[in-house]
C-alpha cells in the first residue's frame, strides 16, 4: 500500500521466511535495492537452483544435487555402519565432526504421538528395505534426546532387533566444557548411567 | 497481576518457539492448565532443556500473567524417566496428556485432577497396567468435561435389575429390563461391568497392582472409544499412535 508494487511483493516474499517479520522484510528488501544487479541476479539464481536442482537421495534421504548422494556413492565409506538422523541438518552436523566414516539415513521427522505423526509419516520403511538389501552390521540411532527422538529410536530398535543387526544409541550426558555443579539431575543421571571404563 | 510464582507442575507438551525457545504446557497444582515460554530451552547447555521434557513433575519458578507465562527455573521432583524410555508408556502418557489438555480450560485448577494425573503417571512409570490406568483417567476426564457416562445404575434409574449392556446413544449402562431400548448397545459381562464401575468410582491412588484380563480391558477400551467419538467434540491425535503401536506389537 505504501510501497511500489515490486518492493511490496519483495517484502511479502521475505516475510515468508522463518523469523522474518514485516520490518525486517522491509529492511532486507531495501537492502536488495541497493545491491549490484549482478549480485541480485546471482542471489535469485541461487534460490531457484537450490529449489530446482536439489532432491532427496533415494538411498538415504539426504538432500543432494545428484542421486545417489556423494556420501552414499563414496566407496571409501563403511557401508556396514548406518547412522539414523532426524533431518539433513543433522547429517551436516555429523559431517563437521569428521570422525564418522559410515553412511546415513535421514528420517525427515520423528514420531510425535501428540501431533499424530506416526511411523508411516517418516522415512522408516525405506530404512527397513535398505537393511534387507545392504550388508549392515550396526545401526546408530542419532535422534535428538527428547521424547519424540526417544520414541522414534525405540520404535526403530524394536522393528530392527529381530534381524540381529547391532543397534546402538548415541550417548547422552554432559556437554564438553560443561560444569557438573550446573548440570540438571536428569542429564546427570543419564551421564552416570552411560559411564565407561577409562 | 502476579510476579514470580513457585508452582508444582507436570509438563504435558512442549513446542518449539523460535530458534532456541520452547512453549511448555503444564498442568499445575496452583493454576491448573497453563502455557509458558522457556527461553533458551532448546540449547543443549540450558538447564531448562531437561526440566521441560514431557511428563516431568517438578517445581517451577515462573512469571504468571494474563497471557503466556514465562518459565524461569525448574527442579524435577519426579523425572518420570521410565515413561520417556518406553514407547508404550510414552504413548499412553501422551494420550492422557492430550485428553487433559482438550478437557480443561486454562487456569482453572482442580486439585484432584492434578493428583490423579501425577499418580497415574507414577503408576505407568512403575510398570503398572497402563491401559487400565489410562481408562480410569479417561473416565475422570469425562467427568470434568461434563460428558461422564451413567455407570453407577441403569440410565433409566432401575436399581433392582442386573446391568447387561452399555448404550453409547443412551449415555450409559442398561439393565435387563431396558436392554431393548437400544439394539446397538454393547453387551456387558458381569465382570466387565464390575471393572468399569471400579474404574469409574475409584481414584487411581486407591488401586494397587492392577491385574485384569486383557479381554476385559479391551472391551472397556472399545466402549470408551465409541463413547468419546459420540460425545467428545475434539479428536485425540495420539489415539492414532496408540493404535499403530498395538498393530506393531501384534506383528
Amino acid at each position: 500500500m505504501y510501497y511500489p508494487e515490486p518492493i511490496s511483493k519483495l517484502i511479502d516474499s521475505f516475510t515468508k521466511l522463518p523469523g522474518i517479520g514485516p520490518k525486517t522484510a522491509a529492511r532486507l528488501a531495501f537492502f536488495v535495492l541497493e545491491m549490484k544487479e549482478d549480485d541480485v541476479l546471482d542471489f535469485a539464481k541461487s534460490l531457484v537452483n537450490a529449489k530446482r536442482e536439489l532432491t532427496h537421495c533415494t538411498t538415504c534421504g539426504h538432500i543432494t544435487d545428484r542421486d545417489p548422494c556423494s556420501i552414499c556413492s563414496d566407496e571409501s565409506r563403511d557401508g556396514s555402519l548406518i547412522c539414523v538422523v532426524e533431518d539433513p541438518k543433522d547429517v551436516i552436523a555429523m559431517e563437521k565432526m569428521k570422525d564418522f566414516q559410515g553412511k546415513y539415513h535421514v528420517l525427515h521427522g520423528t514420531i510425535s504421538p501428540m501431533d499424530g505423526i506416526g511411523p508411516e509419516d517418516i522415512n522408516v520403511s525405506s530404512l527397513i528395505e535398505r537393511l534387507k538389501d545392504e550388508k549392515v552390521e550396526e545401526l546408530i540411532l542419532a535422534t535428538n534426546p527428547n521424547v519424540e527422538g526417544e520414541a522414534t529410536s525405540m520404535y526403530i530398535s524394536r522393528l530392527v532387533k529381530p534381524s540381529g543387526i547391532r543397534i546402538t544409541r548415541i550417548a547422552h550426558g554432559l556437554p564438553m566444557g560443561g560444569d557438573l555443579e550446573y548440570a540438571d539431575e536428569v542429564t546427570l543421571s543419564k551421564a552416570m548411567e552411560g559411564r565407561r571404563d577409562v | 497481576m502476579h510476579m514470580f510464582e513457585k508452582v508444582h507442575g507436570i509438563v504435558l507438551r512442549t513446542r518449539d518457539y523460535g530458534e532456541t525457545n520452547k512453549i511448555v504446557t503444564l498442568y499445575t497444582k496452583e493454576y491448573g492448565l497453563m502455557s509458558a515460554v522457556a527461553k533458551g530451552a532448546k540449547k543443549s547447555r540450558s538447564r531448562m532443556a531437561a526440566v521441560t521434557q514431557p511428563f516431568i513433575y517438578g517445581q517451577y519458578i515462573m512469571h504468571v500473567g494474563k497471557g503466556l507465562g514465562s518459565l524461569q527455573q525448574g527442579e524435577p521432583i519426579d523425572s518420570m524417566r521410565a515413561i520417556r524410555e518406553d514407547i508404550v508408556k510414552t504413548a499412553y502418557a501422551t494420550y492422557m496428556s492430550e485428553l487433559l489438555m482438550k478437557s480443561l480450560e486454562e487456569k482453572e485448577p482442580i486439585s484432584w485432577v492434578f493428583e490423579e494425573l501425577q499418580v497415574s503417571l507414577e503408576k505407568i512409570a512403575d510398570n503398572q497396567e497402563a491401559l487400565a490406568i489410562t481408562c480410569m483417567f479417561e473416565l475422570k476426564m469425562y467427568r470434568v468435561s461434563g460428558i461422564s457416562p451413567m455407570i453407577t445404575s441403569c440410565v433409566n434409574g432401575h436399581d433392582n435389575s442386573p446391568i447387561v449392556s452399555f448404550s453409547i446413544a443412551e449415555g450409559g449402562v442398561l439393565c435387563q429390563q431396558c436392554r431393548f431400548k437400544d439394539t446397538t448397545a454393547i453387551p456387558l459381562e458381569a465382570n466387565t461391568y464390575r471393572v468399569l464401575r471400579m474404574m469409574h468410582d475409584l481414584s487411581v491412588k486407591q488401586i494397587r497392582d492392577v491385574q485384569l484380563k486383557q479381554e476385559t480391558l479391551v472391551a472397556i477400551r472399545n466402549i470408551l472409544e465409541g463413547y468419546y467419538d459420540w460425545y467428545g467434540s475434539i479428536p485425540i491425535k495420539s489415539r492414532k499412535f496408540l493404535k499403530q503401536l498395538h498393530l506393531f506389537e501384534s506383528e
